[in-house]
């Protein structure tokens, strides 16, 4: 094999490429595809977004903060982002477990097992919605032994963790399983050489690798769960101060022509998910760029 | 076809892939650009096909400019490093290509099709696999598609890059002969990318040897290996053995004197750079005159009929390497730790400093 | 970028990985390398462990629609199937959904041509910009629509003047049903084109083609399993959008409801079995994506790795 000088002029598909705008290509159409997708994302995204942003801002300033700020609104921020926190930590396990499963091992039923894995985005929201709160109601086949403990998982916090753990499921497997499985089996059998144990060659070698689509995994299903509606108005009981999640709370707002203050509130919620978007990107581009070879 | 190039600058980035390149080629040459990784010979070839546009200077066709002449218009044949064959088309349909996406004004006939794709199988000695997809053909089979292929829309200039890079040893041998009786039959300039000079050396009509964007020779093949221009040449078409100092009345204080053997046209006094090819030297028990070179045998290695041998001399930190044939070897009847002595019998002299170059190394 | 579900789920060196492995289990030292796996006790109580969440977290749901839809018999199933307010929900549905999907094709397609077979400035720019419809909550999502079109939005006035209907009506569904799958065909198509580069392109452009039998001829087919992969990741979330349509329909029975929505209403009004019903139609067609993608993904890899197989010369 060869490495002649056209690798080096081989369109990049990670860096980016420095120069005039544009490289020129001998292949055509890249105006016309370019224009098209600037208009088609301004008019369908970024049109409608700066609209949130600038109907947000008809309020001043103070009675934006006293909006975000009211009571109920913080207690819906508190059990949002608490249950998504408690979902992600659930998943960060649960998560890991199912991706090294399939990653690793050859067992019957492997490829049912990971297709389902993907159920929670395929199966509509409402679904998953209906479902749950049946399955985890007082009488419902897991809710009912659950009561015998004594624990009530329907229309309280724990319901709305159930919930959330159900739809960002697949963000942590699914972002874990392929570093897994790109893992050379070389490094772990050098580590054997070395004298490492089992759980030695997992902390030492394999972890650290893992460390970041763990993170990633995390920040994107705990991101998911923090817009999360459809599956959770069901099963949350939707009380105001204590099981009431902000996507809801929007849309109270909106159903009594509040649309100032469902605009604020969404316009918080919008941003910290951008920061959190911002966040996975960086930590990437960060490793990508500590790992790329 | 002929083709002038004039002055081509390219840069991507600031990386300089070529810097001002002129070149003639005369109509039904083939030619060879050999040079190292990075030294602009794929660019070029990209620029004369037309999937590059130059920075500055221009591309000729038989004297007319067609620098800013489409890919589509050019009327060139490329045949690509990996092939690029269309992986969803039968062999058939990838030769067919060129053909059936003419404009409807011009397009051929199906039968014309037909029988000018079967034509091209034949000529490619493959038109047993048309109805085959190209990934159940092996790596030769695929380079020869690609060549049919090009050469199916009657191309005026036949552009190949680094056409047998991707095969291994043998088949690549194999298709250097046919690909060279193949343009000795159909007579079309050809212009091939290459990074080993021994397939430019055996193939072409002409090599043009670049590096770092500059082209560093223009010659046959017999002339830039006999007289190189550049130490860059010297080194780039084979391991040699470098040796520097004073030129003092032709002869070269290298801790050990070597005699010139040739006229060097250089400065008495100005530092020199000799060069001595591992099979240009004698080997001998014993020295009758002043031009030996005292060495004592390092290592040796036998490779086939030949041995490579490794010899240390006083004052000199790089070995000699020189190679002779096994019979000779026998005959002087020693090994290693021997005292011998060398003298060469062929030495190329420059003034120029040598640049570093990855050469072919023994792994003595 | 950020990883997702949603994106080509086998890297192409993963696939290699376990084409290895599969190799090294074939041999007969292969035994000898699953040393330095884990022992079978703790292979089998992971192994278990997994199938226990899987099956608590996603099977049983899944399995209550299916039981809760026939609790009262096939009957009880088919008369709340065949209700007219059923039927309209399918229809609209299916009207949301064929405006949607086309309309996202289009646009992946050209989105993926530009950033993957060119270079330019911002790239990566472009790319999180596709993307923002991922990290944005389906309630904001609606809800950027009804200020948009409102009574009091930039162009609600103007609708309004006109007598058309944008809000709680039919073409706020659609938009906001192509908002919240906008990225989907984007996101598939870019890392297959990516993958396969442009020299098959430029083979058909030296060959004498122009840009459309370029495309046609060559590209298209090339990218044919991922855009049929992306196709069917867009097609099953349109027709699941609850959060963003739920904001614009205004839940017209019989009008302005989709399949989700038609199954809160029927929920909210405790009649179950009407809801698990329909609920069991959403059930089986997020069933039937998870089968088709399975088989699409095989597709989608060799679309990916043939092109490396390809540059390796020999078979």
């Amino acid at each position: 094999m060869s490495a002649s000088s056209q690798s080096s002029i081989r369109t990049s598909l990670t860096r980016p490429f420095k120069g005039p705008f544009k490289k020129r290509s001998v292949l055509p159409g890249f105006g016309l595809t370019f224009g098209y997708t600037i208009f088609y994302l301004s008019l369908i995204v970024l049109i409608p977004l700066g609209a949130l942003f600038l109907k947000a801002f008809t309020l001043s300033l103070p009675d934006i903060w006293a909006t975000v700020t009211a009571p109920r609104v913080l207690a819906s921020y508190r059990i949002t982002f608490g249950a998504a926190f408690i979902a992600a930590v659930i998943n960060l396990f649960v998560g890991l477990l199912i991706a090294w499963v399939l990653a690793r091992y050859e067992f019957k039923g492997k490829s049912i097992l990971d297709a389902l894995v993907d159920l929670p985005f395929a199966l509509p929201t409402a679904v998953a919605g209906i479902a749950l709160t049946t399955v985890f109601s007082v009488n419902g086949w897991l809710g009912a032994p659950l009561a015998e403990l004594g624990i009530k998982v329907a229309y309280t916090p724990i319901g709305i963790i159930v919930a959330m753990v159900f739809i960002s499921l697949p963000f942590q497997v699914r972002t874990v399983q392929p570093v897994l499985e790109d893992l050379e089996k070389e490094l772990e059998e050098a580590s054997a050489t070395l004298g490492a144990n089992r759980w030695q060659t997992f902390r030492h070698v394999i972890f650290p690798v893992l460390a970041p689509s763990l993170f990633t995994g995390f920040a994107l299903g705990f991101a998911r769960a923090l817009g999360e509606y459809g599956s959770i108005v069901f099963i949350a009981g939707n009380m105001p101060m204590k099981t009431e999640i902000t996507p809801l709370l929007i849309i109270t707002k909106l159903e009594q022509y509040q649309y100032a203050e469902a605009t604020a509130i969404a316009a918080v919620t919008l941003t910290i998910s951008f920061a959190l978007l911002f966040l996975i990107n960086y930590v990437q581009w960060r490793n990508r760029r500590r790992y790329s070879l | 076809m002929s083709i002038h190039i004039d002055n081509v600058r390219k840069n991507f980035g600031t990386f300089e892939a070529l810097a001002g390149v002129s070149l003639d080629i005369p109509s039904g040459e083939l030619v060879a650009l050999l040079g190292p990784s990075g030294s602009g010979k794929t660019t070029l070839l990209r620029i004369l096909a037309g999937l590059e546009a130059p920075d500055s200077g221009r591309i000729l066709f038989e004297g007319r400019d067609a620098t800013n002449d489409h890919v589509r218009e050019r009327q060139v044949g490329f045949v690509f490093q990996h092939y690029a064959l269309f992986r969803h088309l039968t062999i058939f349909e990838n030769v067919a290509y060129g053909l059936r996406v003419k404009p409807k004004a011009s397009r051929p006939a199906d039968s014309y099709i037909n029988d000018r794709v079967n034509d091209l199988l034949k000529l490619v000695q493959l038109d047993w696999l048309g109805d085959r997809y190209p990934n159940q053909l092996s790596g030769g089979q695929r380079q020869r598609i690609a060549l049919a292929r090009a050469l199916a829309v009657e191309p005026k200039l036949l552009l190949l890059d680094e056409p047998f890079g991707a095969l291994d040893a043998k088949v690549r041998l194999e298709l250097r002969h046919w690909l060279r009786r193949l343009h000795d039959d159909l007579g079309i300039t050809s212009v091939f990318v290459t990074h080993d000079q021994e397939e430019a050396m055996e193939v072409s009509d002409r090599v043009v040897i670049l590096n770092q964007g500059r082209i560093e020779q223009v010659g046959t093949p017999e002339e830039v290996y006999d007289a190189p221009a550049s130490p860059f040449v010297h080194e780039f078409l084979g391991l040699t053995n470098l040796f520097t100092g004073n030129l003092r009345q032709e002869v070269l204080a290298a801790g050990r004197n070597i005699k010139i053997t040739e006229e060097s046209g250089l400065d008495d006094k100005g530092g020199a750079y000799a060069y001595v090819r591992p099979y240009d030297f004698e080997v001998s028990p014993q020295a009758d005159g002043e031009d030996w070179l005292a060495a004592e045998l390092a290592l040796s290695q036998t490779v086939g009929n030949i041995v490579r041998l490794s010899f240390r001399v006083a004052g000199r930190e790089e070995p000699v390497r020189v190679e002779l044939e096994k019979e000779r070897f026998r005959a002087l009847r020693v090994g290693v730790g021997a005292k011998l002595f060398l003298k060469p019998r062929h030495v190329q002299v420059f003034s120029k400093a040598p640049v570093a170059v990855e050469t072919p190394a023994w792994e003595i | 970028m950020s990883p997702s579900v949603f994106s080509t789920p086998d890297s192409p060196s993963a696939a290699a990985a376990r084409a290895r492995a599969e190799e090294v289990a074939n041999t007969p030292s292969g035994r000898l390398r699953q040393a330095v796996g884990e022992p079978t006790w703790v292979r089998r109580l992971l192994i278990g462990l997994a199938l226990f969440f899987i099956a608590l977290i996603l099977l049983v749901p899944l399995a209550a629609v299916f039981h809760q839809a026939f609790a009262k018999g096939f009957s009880g199933y088919w008369e709340a199937i065949s209700s007219p307010d059923t039927w309209s929900a399918v229809k609209l549905t299916l009207i949301a959904c064929g405006i949607a999907v086309p309309f996202n094709v289009v646009f992946g397609v050209a989105a993926a041509w530009c950033i993957a077979k060119f270079d330019f400035k911002g790239k990566n720019f472009l790319i999180t910009l596709i993307d923002l419809p991922f990290s944005i909550s389906p309630v904001i999502s609606g809800l950027v629509f009804v200020l948009l079109f409102g009574a009091q939005g930039w162009f609600g006035e103007f609708f309004i003047d006109h007598g058309i209907r944008i809000l709680f009506a039919v073409p706020a569904i659609v938009l906001a049903t192509i908002f919240v799958t906008f990225p989907f065909v984007a996101r598939e198509l870019i890392p297959v084109m990516q993958a396969q580069g442009t020299e098959e392109e430029e083979a058909s452009i030296t060959l004498g083609a122009n840009g459309w039998q370029t495309f046609w001829r060559i590209t298209l087919p090339n990218i044919k399993w991922g855009l049929l992969y992306g196709v069917v990741l867009c097609n099953a979330r349109a027709m699941g959008e609850f959060g963003a349509v739920s904001v614009v329909s205004g839940h017209i029975r019989g009008e302005t409801n989709t399949l989700p929505l038609h199954v809160e209403i029927l929920y909210n009004e405790y009649d179950f079995t009407g809801a698990f019903a329909v609920a069991s139609l959403l059930a089986f067609l997020a069933v039937i994506t998870l089968i088709v993608k399975k088989v699409l993904e095989r597709g989608v890899r060799s679309e990916i790795q043939e092109i490396r197989a390809s540059k390796e010369g020999a078979v």
